[in-house]
């Protein structure tokens, strides 16, 4: 079992979580939203449940609960079947996701969108978020496109203080995806910090949603 | 604008990543190759 907590805002309240529960399986904190662009999700929780030979057998996107009668039962079906023998691993190109050797890459190929991505993910999570801040945005220059790019820059630009600037760009990742909602509840955290402190009305947020839903001409 | 989203299929090979945890070390997907993991995506809001 792993967790991935889908948290722009810092690493203190996912670890406050883990903290408070006994959570004794490790905790990702992915920052940039690259599990965005990974398993293209909008919204949480989701599992994924992966074999002996990283291949997936079952995902549940939005919704995902161990409370639930049928997704407890196919696990628990997946889990009763034997192992077999792990198959080699697929050959695709080893990925690097060291700074160093990401730096190198991308100075190479200065037109590379992922390798740009990949270069300021890898610089958001060593906390060099002025570096990451800029490679973010070099990414979103070369796919602007990119809701992945404009969540990332906003996270390391909020890293660095910058608060209206990350709202920009959080705000320009929210355009690209109106229908993520990590996206959106990222920026109501920044802007509302008292609807998710020290209790997070939800309430509010529908009322919110509706109310902003119906501004974008979506309702 | 929106754009379509590619999502791994079930069969398919699990996309490597690296994060950190929330204590600050740094894991590799590929790490847990071997295992059978699920992999539960959440947040804190």
């Amino acid at each position: 079992m792993l967790s991935v907590a889908m948290d722009g805002g810092g690493v203190e309240q996912p670890r406050a979580f883990v903290e408070q529960f006994g959570v004794t399986f490790p905790t990702f904190l992915d920052a940039s939203g690259l599990l965005f662009r990974l398993y293209g999700f909008s919204a949480v929780p989701n599992g994924v449940y992966v074999d002996e030979a990283g291949i997936i057998r079952f995902q549940l996107f939005t919704g995902f609960s161990v409370d639930r009668e049928d997704v407890v039962q196919q696990l628990e079906t997946l889990l009763a079947t034997p192992s077999g023998d792990v198959p080699p691993a697929p050959t695709v190109a080893q990925q690097s996701f060291e700074v160093e050797v990401l730096l190198e890459q991308a100075a190479a190929n200065g037109d590379d969108a992922d390798l740009q991505l990949a270069l300021a993910e890898a610089c958001l999570q060593e906390s060099e978020n002025a570096r990451a801040a800029e490679a973010f945005a070099r990414a979103l220059e070369l796919n602007s496109e990119s809701a992945n790019a404009a969540f990332g820059l906003g996270t390391a630009l909020h890293q660095l203080g910058q608060t209206s600037e990350a709202l920009d760009a959080w705000g320009r990742a929210l355009e690209i995806e109106p229908d993520n909602f990590v996206i959106r509840k990222q920026i109501w955290r920044l802007k509302h910090p008292e609807k998710f402190y020290p209790v997070v009305d939800y309430d509010w947020q529908k009322v919110q949603l509706a109310a902003e839903k119906a501004a974008e001409g979506r309702a | 604008m929106s754009v379509t989203l590619e999502r791994p299929e079930v069969g398919t090979v699990a996309p490597d990543f690296s994060l950190p945890d929330v204590y600050g070390k740094r894991w590799t997907w590929s790490e847990f190759r071997g295992k059978r993991v699920l992999l539960y995506m959440w947040a804190s809001w």
